[in-house]
């Protein structure tokens, strides 16, 4: 017997035939080996991916015993910021497209990771300073036809050293995260040590 | 071996070809009058309606989200993040579908938002148009016979095979994953499934067969060489 479509073959598996297509079909699948080895087929995908998820939702069940605390939390939050008649932002802000309040909500959203961006770059920025190279300066000369660049002549010439890198470490703080960055110093002796602690806002933000 | 799981590899010992429909899983019409009933009582401000509501759907909704987003953290705050906004536009529920409809459209608008967002939709629709002349054959574009050996569901415990499955899954398209996890894990029909996607039922058909096409062909090319766990 001729074996079904492939189309009306997962139409009917799935149930969405009826009457006489889905006779037509389970007639022409009875006597098509093609046919039952397509179905097999699609009943074992059907197997792999719902296994699958429902592995994963284990996986997160203890995750998810606790989903409704958070989403509790933040119905009420919600409910008290629709609530509250006094608004939190100056009314004109509201009124003018709201482009104020979406900003700050941004930066409130975002906060632990401004403040961390800001502390890194401002680390970021010590670092260069304590490692930058010996300076040049470029002089142009009265009459010259060309700049030339001059190096700067110091009254105790720096003497080139290789620079080793910084030694970073971390630390398990309470309430944070902490690191200690050694930089080490020219002469081997003077070592700078920066002690940045970390603190993490979300253990600030609850109850105290 | 958890239960589900268990449960799945008792369903995949049955060798014998599925020629009967599979029954759909999704809410009963007893169901979804409770869920009716439940956003009302929700809407009037019962929390204890929306935490029914919230039980009932809570892993369904990780479920989907994850089988979208293939990341456990993502998932949890897709889910939640779905729970707070049905919430908040309860009022907007107007009952013409389902509860679970209406909710799994926003979980599902979530994920597609969150994917898009991080950009990891490598790839994209291509041919959603069934063509019935030659899929009448077995053949490179058709449904293939074969696949992962006799148990699926015991195959699946293992890690390695997971993540395989994940990384499969993850390769096809986001609607075309979408409507399969749609059906596959919660037993929607076409016309659920196009409720939720936006769509005509007609697309959801052409999205599932290209999409399980793709599973099968991908799975295939995955676990090609491990045969030999299955014996």
């Amino acid at each position: 017997m001729t074996r079904p479509d492939d189309i009306d073959l997962m139409q009917y598996l799935d149930g969405e035939l009826e009457g006489a297509e889905s006779a037509e079909v389970e007639a022409a699948l009875g006597g098509s080996a093609d046919g039952q080895a397509v179905a097999r087929s699609l009943d074992q995908v059907s197997e792999v991916v719902r296994t699958h998820l429902e592995l994963a939702a284990d996986d997160a069940d203890p995750r998810l015993e606790r989903m409704w605390e958070r989403v509790e939390r933040r119905i009420h939050a919600n409910g008290a910021a629709g609530e509250d008649e006094a608004p939190a932002v100056p009314a004109s802000a509201k009124a003018s497209g709201g482009i104020f309040a979406a900003i700050r909500d941004w930066f409130e959203e975002r906060r632990g990771y401004v403040l961390t961006g800001a502390v890194t770059a401002a680390a970021v920025a010590v670092l260069v300073l304590v490692l930058r190279p010996p300076t040049e300066r470029i002089v142009e000369r009265p009459g010259a036809e060309r700049i030339v660049k001059v190096p700067v002549v110091q009254k105790n010439p720096i003497v080139p050293v290789k620079s080793e890198p910084a030694a970073v470490e971390e630390l398990s703080v309470n309430e944070g995260t902490g690191y200690i960055l050694t930089i080490p110093g020219d002469d081997g002796d003077n070592d700078t040590t920066v002690i940045w602690i970390d603190p993490d806002e979300s253990k600030l933000e609850g109850p105290i | 071996m958890n239960k589900r799981a268990e449960n799945a590899s008792i369903s995949g010992d049955d060798s014998g070809a599925r020629t009967a429909p599979r029954p759909r899983k999704a809410a009963s019409a007893e169901t979804r009058k409770e869920d009716a009933l439940l956003v009302a009582r929700a809407r009037d401000g019962d929390e204890r309606a929306f935490r029914t509501l919230f039980e009932r759907y809570h892993r369904r909704a990780y479920s989907l989200a994850y089988g979208m987003v293939h990341s456990s953290d993502d998932a949890l705050d897709i889910a939640q993040e779905a729970f707070i906004k049905a919430h908040r536009y309860l009022d907007k529920f107007e009952g013409t579908s389902s509860f679970y409809t209406w909710f799994y459209r926003i979980v599902m608008n979530l994920a597609i938002d969150h994917i898009r967002k991080k950009k990891r939709a490598r790839h994209v629709d291509f041919n959603d148009e069934i063509g019935r002349g030659d899929d009448s054959t077995v053949g490179e574009d058709s449904l293939m016979p074969s696949i992962l050996g006799q148990n699926p569901g015991k195959s699946l415990a293992r890690k390695q095979m997971r993540e395989q499955v994940a990384v499969a899954l993850e390769e096809l398209s986001h609607n075309h994953r979408a409507v399969l996890v749609m059906r596959e894990f919660e037993g929607l029909s076409y016309q659920e499934m196009a409720d939720v996607m936006g769509c005509s039922k007609g697309t959801i058909m052409s999205r599932l067969f290209h999409a399980r096409k793709n599973m099968q062909k991908r799975l295939l090319e995955l676990m090609g060489g491990e045969k030999d766990l299955e014996a």
